[in-house]
């Protein structure tokens, strides 16, 4: 099982942006010591051999006709407004 | 120069080019926000560039058709499957907070900028979205999301002088202008990272590497290198160590300037993007390409 | 046909269309009779979190005006609904469910918006979740939760919980939700609903905002199948703004339901994983109508066979690595530099850190540390997770080889209270055993009103949901199944006591 210290939240949390206080960070201790103990049950798959899903594969593969996902053709289209730009 | 190259005679400078070539397509890389290399601030900007929630992106075909071209002609070898990653750093000019990029998985291998008999080989090529600018605390999005062609040098060892590096610059704007696959004469058509350590003897590896970004000339590129080499020289002399730095070179002034701390590997997370399928050429589209290399007259 | 003095309220999207086309009753009265509704009954659900009543009148007259022009209306014509705020909707607010972002109007609407409104179909207003999607209960919000119409202290599931309950409570007959890990069916079971997860990419997810990019697809939550095969084709279809949409013509999925309806299930063979129906904790109130259920799909014709999914115990734990990974990497973009709130700092660093501390509720915070863990991990846990994904999905490839789609219940309880499971995450997490392999292998899926708990001391009379899988595009499957359970059955047609 996984040990997790208030060390490791607030490193998390400053690398996604979100500030922490003392028991903000106690409870993500234990919220995350639980659940990446659960994610941990994972390491006792056996995946040798096995690919990663895909979705968008899963996709290509259901076109009808068959064929590959289009690519978007060079046509400029349109900008938005200088209004909705943030300053 | 004297000063450099009396230093760069005892130790070993190790330089590693990576060179973005911004490909002339009239629309972005993942939307249909139109793509010129000249705009104004903020002038080319569409929901999918402002990162707005329920944004997907697209991929441009034209950038794909470029970015093959100048494979080529670079003597790359084409992946017949490539994948996009999202690379995750926070920064204003990088709306969506990731990148999206190629990395483990990129469009080209190979290839190499050859000069006088000299040869740089390639690791990797492969297509990338711009960030937007910042320029005196001010974001521009205008540039985010263009099409980039990155092509990412094998690490070389400069000897005596760093005019070696402006002279593959100089050979890659000319294949470049010979495929016509960018405005390469326009400023920000072509730009230059060169990560420069030094490896003083006795050491069993490189040491930190710093990195100057986006140098766009030949003459700039080996004035800067120039500087890098004495300023790390000077820190290991008075016993320093040399932190990983980004830096920015000014030519007028002959002045390197710190950026920051470059977001490394182990800050960047990546995930495999998931809105994109992976990038399939094939044969047809390869030999299209080859035959545009041939016949200047057939391209757009 | 619908019984000629039976409210408004009670009329299905069908009957309401029909009507608008053939002059029986103009959009606008229907429009109006549906905001009446929504102010006598949501202030106890608090489902509608923006109601835009100039809007939706603008448009139901819109409606009529094009009739009266002789204009031929679309297939939702006149029918009101609302969309749950994740979807993006031109001219009214969408927040995500979230304080972060708050103020935000789009100046355009999102493909399912654009598309209802092309179909006719008059928008209220947009409709309560979890924040961003991130929940079973509809309690992860900094504004108000939302309350299951059949019992009020108690949760209408999430993160659709706005729109199950909107739905339910018959304010509208149709809504939007969004479903990543059974969010749409897990609060269509509770609030005793259709609510259907179409196969990843037969609709598309361009103006949804993104929360399990891989596994994300929007979908209809009605009271009956045919609504939800009215509303579905509707949206299915490529779209190139989406390039994880499918290249595929969408059948006629209201052929499937009549098909269900009129034909039965002759020659059917519907697959039961024992293994999980097992695990303890099940409600043997949700049994017996799980049970119940089965005998009705046996009696129309059906036959059931034993499935094996080896690696279902797996399901969750994959779920949580890769949406938890993907919603951090989703909710990058929310850093207070555009839309929404925006929070001052010296430099962008702390105005970033001030934005998402202040605007972010405390699940998604929990969902963004573990993400950041995930995509981080030296171990490889994101890419794992994926690898097991595979195998998952090839389980229920391996069991369609035998059967043609497969059943369960939709949860495992029919319900729990406001406040009782939100302080164990882990508990909310593996309720979630039924409905999230759909997503994790793309297969659509689909929960009906099967019955309801009775009520016993401490707990009220609740809904229980049927859960079906089905294979790859096989949503007309789904749909005959569906309907032709729904036939023999009278469950959704109940009223919640509470607001009749």
């Amino acid at each position: 099982m996984a040990v997790i210290t208030d060390a490791d939240i607030e490193a998390l949390a400053h690398l996604c942006r979100v500030e922490l206080d003392a028991e903000g960070v106690a409870r993500g201790r234990s919220y995350l010591g639980a659940i990446v103990g659960l994610l941990e049950t994972l390491e006792a798959v056996d995946t040798s051999g096995i690919p990663p899903f895909v979705a968008a594969e899963l996709v290509a593969a259901l076109h009808d006709p068959p064929g590959p996902t289009a690519l978007r053709e060079d046509t400029p289209g349109p900008r938005v407004p200088a209004a909705a730009v943030p300053s | 120069m004297t000063r450099v190259t009396k230093v760069m005679a005892g130790a070993t400078v190790m330089v590693g080019l990576e060179f973005r070539c911004r490909l002339a397509t009239r629309s972005k890389l993942f939307s249909p926000c139109p793509s010129a290399i000249d705009a104004t601030p903020d002038s080319q900007v569409d929901a999918h560039t402002l990162a707005l929630p329920g944004t997907l992106p697209t991929l441009n075909r034209q950038a794909v058709g470029l970015a093959i071209r100048l494979a080529l002609a670079l003597d790359a070898e084409i992946e017949p499957v490539s994948r996009w990653v999202r690379k995750h750093y926070f920064a204003p000019t990088l709306a969506k907070g990731y990148q999206i990029t190629q990395r483990e998985s990129p469009l080209a291998r190979g290839g190499t900028i050859e000069v006088a008999g000299r040869a740089l080989g390639l690791t990797s090529i492969y297509l990338a979205e711009d960030v937007g600018e910042l320029r005196a605390g001010v974001v521009d999005l205008s540039r985010a999301g263009a099409p980039l062609l990155e092509l990412a040098g094998e690490p070389m060892i400069m000897r005596a002088t760093a005019e070696e590096a402006s002279a593959f610059l100089r050979a890659l704007q000319t294949i470049i202008r010979a495929s016509r696959v960018a405005d390469i004469d326009m400023p920000g058509a072509l730009r230059c990272d060169a990560h420069v350590s030094l490896w003083p003897k006795g050491q069993d590896e490189p040491g930190t590497h710093c990195t100057i970004k986006d140098v766009e000339s030949g003459p700039a590129l080996e004035q800067a290198i120039a500087a890098e080499v004495l300023r790390q020289t000077a820190l290991l002399d008075q016993g320093m160590a040399v932190a990983a730095l980004t830096l920015g070179y000014d030519a007028a002034d002959d002045r390197l300037w710190v950026c920051g701390d470059h977001p490394s590997a182990t800050q960047c997370c990546y995930l495999p993007e998931p809105d994109l399928p992976p990038l399939r050429i094939d044969t047809a589209w390869i030999e299209r390409a080859r035959a545009e290399l041939r016949d200047p007259r057939s391209l757009s | 046909m619908r019984a000629a003095r039976e409210p408004l309220s009670a009329w299905t999207a069908s009957e309401t269309a029909d009507a608008v086309r053939s002059g029986e009753v103009s959009a606008l009265t229907v429009t109006r009779a549906a905001l009446d509704r929504i102010a006598a009954v949501d202030p106890r659900l608090h489902a509608w979190t923006l109601v835009d009543e100039r809007g939706a009148l603008a448009a139901a007259r819109g409606v009529d005006a094009a009739r009266a022009r002789g204009e031929s209306l679309g297939p939702l014509a006149g029918v009101p609904t609302g969309l749950k705020d994740n979807f993006v909707t031109a001219g009214l607010e969408t927040t995500g469910g979230s304080r972060i972002l708050q103020g935000w109007i789009p100046l355009r609407d999102g493909f399912h918006a654009s598309r209802l409104r092309a179909a006719g179909a008059v928008l209220l207003g947009k409709l309560a979740l979890d924040e961003f999607g991130m929940g079973s209960s509809n309690e992860n919000t900094p504004f108000t939760a939302v309350r299951n119409p059949w019992a009020l202290d108690f949760v209408p599931g999430g993160s659709s919980g706005g729109s199950a309950a909107a739905v339910a409570s018959r304010t509208i007959c149709f809504s939007l939700g969004s479903d990543s890990g059974g969010s749409i069916r897990q609060p269509a079971s509770l609030c005793g609903i259709v609510g259907l997860k179409p196969t990843y990419g037969r609709v598309s997810r361009s103006g949804l905002i993104a929360f399990v990019s891989s596994l994300d697809q929007p979908g209809p939550l009605t009271r009956n199948v045919r609504d939800a095969a009215l509303v579905l084709g509707c949206l299915a279809g490529h779209d190139p703004q989406d390039m994880n949409t499918i290249r595929a013509p969408a059948p006629d999925y209201l052929e499937a339901v009549t098909r269900g309806r009129m034909h039965g299930l002759a020659g059917l063979r519907i697959g039961v994983h024992h293994e999980a129906l097992a695990l303890p904790g099940l409600d043997p109130a949700v049994r017996a109508c799980f049970d119940a259920a089965l005998a009705a799909l046996t009696a129309a014709g059906a036959e059931l066979l034993e499935v094996s999914l080896p690696h279902f115990r797996h399901a969750v734990p994959t779920y949580y690595a890769l949406a938890s990974a993907l919603a951090a990497s989703n909710l990058a973009r929310f850093d207070g530099a555009r839309q929404g709130l925006r929070m001052t700092g010296e430099d962008f660093v702390r105005s970033c850190t001030a934005t998402r501390s202040q605007g972010f509720g405390e699940e998604v915070k929990r969902r963004l540390l573990l993400g950041t863990h995930v995509m981080r991990d030296p171990s490889g846990l994101y890419e794992r997770a994926t690898r097991v994904q595979t195998l998952i999905a090839r389980d229920y490839t391996a069991a369609f080889e035998r059967c043609d789609l497969l059943a369960s219940p939709t949860t495992r309880l029919p319900g729990f209270r406001l406040g009782e499971r939100v302080h164990d995450p882990v508990a909310m997490y593996l309720s979630d055993i039924f409905v999230v392999g759909a997503n994790l292998a793309g297969l659509p899926a689909i929960s009906v009103p099967a019955g309801f708990a009775p009520a016993i001391t401490g707990r009220p009379r609740l809904p229980v949901g049927l859960h079906l899988i089905a294979p790859l595009l096989a949503e007309p499957t789904l749909l005959r199944v569906a309907a032709a359970h729904e036939a023999s059955t009278a469950w959704h047609l109940e009223v919640p006591p509470g607001v009749a």
